[in-house]
């Protein structure tokens, strides 16, 4: 498992790519966790992309993350989640839970950070 | 033709990964769809973490983990502990019952859904037996 963090001014990007599994659930929770508290960025953008593996532990730790930004007042949504990933999403109950968008465009407008997005930089960078 | 693999190893996480990418590989060698493969990873998955998170407590102990290619061309895995057993099996097969914090009680549920059958044997402090069992592809 590998993640990578992208940080703007009013989101905080992740990308993970690898397995997010039993073992290495841990590690990403930490890194997101201390991610979060050290930028104080509360709206999370998490890139599934590059994830080749799932199982319910990388789903629970998925799910976690969601329940503490939202705990602390932000926002969490999944882009780009595969195919496979998100029929297991479904079958875990997540459904409807965390908002899944196909790109980081869709999730900005969704989130109303589109527009700020495109003010400061004048683009949408990627995520990555 | 029949085959057969058999895998012992201590119930530590690192091993989960060996485990499911061994039963797939030899899952492989049958007639299995990429699908079917990717469902028999993550049922062995779910059934191996399930050995190494609860079976032992904080103790040391063995999984045995055996994938049988029968004559039709059926797979059946057989996840195999000696610890502590569950106590109320009907209560820890509910979708969403976990003992562990940050744990969403999906092992059975994901065997269940991944695999064609599954039947579970546990009596408490005499261990856990997971068997299940994928069709090949019609």
């Amino acid at each position: 498992m590998h993640l990578t963090f992208h940080k703007t001014p009013w989101f905080l990007g992740a990308r993970v790519t690898g397995d997010l599994d039993l073992s290495t659930a841990g590690e990403f929770k930490e890194k997101v966790d201390s991610e979060i508290r050290k930028t104080g960025l509360l709206n999370l953008i998490l890139n599934l992309k590059g994830v080749g593996f799932i199982d319910s532990t990388g789903i629970a730790a998925i799910l976690g993350r969601y329940k503490n930004v939202s705990a602390l007042g932000g926002k969490m949504v999944l882009i780009d989640v595969p195919e496979r990933i998100s029929a297991m999403l479904d079958l875990a109950g997540m459904g409807s839970l965390i908002p899944r968008f196909r790109d980081l465009e869709e999730a900005l407008a969704a989130m109303g950070l589109g527009e700020k997005m495109g003010e400061k930089t004048g683009e949408v960078r990627p995520v990555d | 033709m029949t085959n057969r693999l058999f895998l012992k190893f201590p119930a530590k996480a690192e091993n989960v990964q060996v485990a499911r990418v061994a039963v797939a590989t030899f899952a492989a060698s049958g007639e299995f769809t990429l699908g079917d493969v990717e469902d028999i990873k993550i049922a062995v998955q779910e059934a191996v973490s399930n050995a190494v998170l609860h079976a032992y407590g904080n103790g040391t102990g063995e999984v045995e983990v055996e994938a049988t290619l029968d004559g039709r061309g059926d797979l059946t895995v057989i996840v195999r502990d000696n610890g502590k057993g569950i106590d109320d099996l009907k209560r820890a097969r509910e979708p969403g019952f976990s003992t562990l914090e940050e744990h969403m009680g999906l092992g059975f549920s994901f065997m269940e859904a991944f695999m064609d059958s599954l039947w579970v044997e546990s009596s408490p402090g005499r261990g856990t037996t997971v068997r299940m069992l994928k069709k090949r592809c019609p």
